[in-house]
């Protein structure tokens, strides 16, 4: 059972975020990541996969939210890309393995499962609705773009179970 | 006897010719002509399965991906062109993503060599849509093998 909800009110400051900026956006990043580090420590009721997930976005975006990340020029995650990847974890089923999970030079969060060599799915998660997916299946191939609701898009989630199973 | 096997397998570069380092690079290059991803983040791969992440070759904003040619290269100096050319404090060399030329043309994209420095190219033509981009990157990080970085990760 997972109940992770995002109050955007919340102003709870915990998480070690490498970030003194006091713009608008790195307020709003604050309120995030103060949420899911009290989702992750009190109160909430998360599975393990979720709570490996949740720790490794904190992770994520510990590192990834200031520019030039990478060290060779990439674009911050957002806090509306941070959001959306926070949400994305919630609606994920609790019967998945956690995924591992990491930033792109964009400033998109990928989550990606993987299961040894040619059998691999990847989800791209940025500030707006549409989240890519690409899916590695021995020699078959799958990639589209879906819209992300209030569930995850049923095509991410058959490729998903195609490529786990 | 037991110190010098340890010593070789510590530097196995130490006796490389030095004429290796000096290989021509050819134009186009060759399908098995090696290319190496400097990883400065330890977020772009896997450790504990020695497996490399989509999100290290995808590519920024400008539509290109930085590799480098490594062709003739010992391991030692694969290391010394990376921090010469690519790291920059307060990052740390963490690692590379070495493909071969072939693994790159099978997803459809195309290298540019792109000097100086000599050895630089580019990951270029990749498809406009971005799901189909995300699923070259998953592709070449499949394709990739992983190298740690000795003087980071002994």
């Amino acid at each position: 059972m997972t109940s992770v909800a995002l109050d955007p009110g919340d102003v709870t400051w915990v998480a070690p975020l490498n970030d003194h900026g006091v713009s608008e956006d790195a307020n709003r990043l604050r309120r995030l990541l103060g949420g899911v580090q009290r989702d992750l420590t009190v109160g909430v009721s998360l599975t393990a996969p979720h709570r490996v997930a949740l720790e490794a976005l904190l992770d994520t975006l510990a590192e990834a939210t200031r520019a030039g990340w990478d060290g060779q020029g990439a674009r911050p995650v957002s806090p509306d890309a941070a959001l959306r990847a926070h949400v994305f974890i919630s609606l994920l089923p609790t019967t998945l393995p956690a995924p591992d999970v990491s930033a792109d030079p964009t400033g998109r969060v990928h989550f990606e499962w993987r299961r040894g060599q040619g059998r691999a799915f990847v989800v791209s998660v940025g500030p707006g609705d549409v989240v890519h997916y690409a899916g590695l299946f021995g020699r078959n191939t799958a990639h589209g773009s879906e819209e992300l609701s209030d569930e995850i898009p049923r095509a991410v989630l058959a490729n998903l179970a195609r490529a786990l199973g | 006897m037991r110190f010098l096997e340890r010593f070789w397998r510590t530097w196995p570069g130490l006796w490389a010719r030095p004429s290796a380092e000096s290989a021509t690079l050819t134009s186009p290059p060759d399908s098995a002509e090696p290319l190496t991803r400097y990883l400065l983040s330890t977020s772009q791969f896997r450790r504990a399965s020695w497996t490399v992440k989509a999100s290290a070759f995808v590519p920024g904003p400008d539509g290109r991906k930085s590799v480098f040619r490594i062709l003739g290269l010992t391991e030692p100096s694969i290391w010394k062109l990376g921090e010469a050319e690519v790291l920059n404090p307060p990052f740390r060399l963490h690692a590379r993503a070495d493909v071969t030329v072939r693994s790159v043309r099978d997803t459809g994209i195309t290298l540019d060599a792109d000097p100086p420095p000599s050895r630089h190219a580019d990951l270029v033509g990749w498809p406009p849509d971005e799901s189909a981009c995300l699923l070259v990157a998953a592709q070449l990080a499949d394709a990739a093998e992983l190298r740690l970085n000795p003087a980071v990760h002994p």
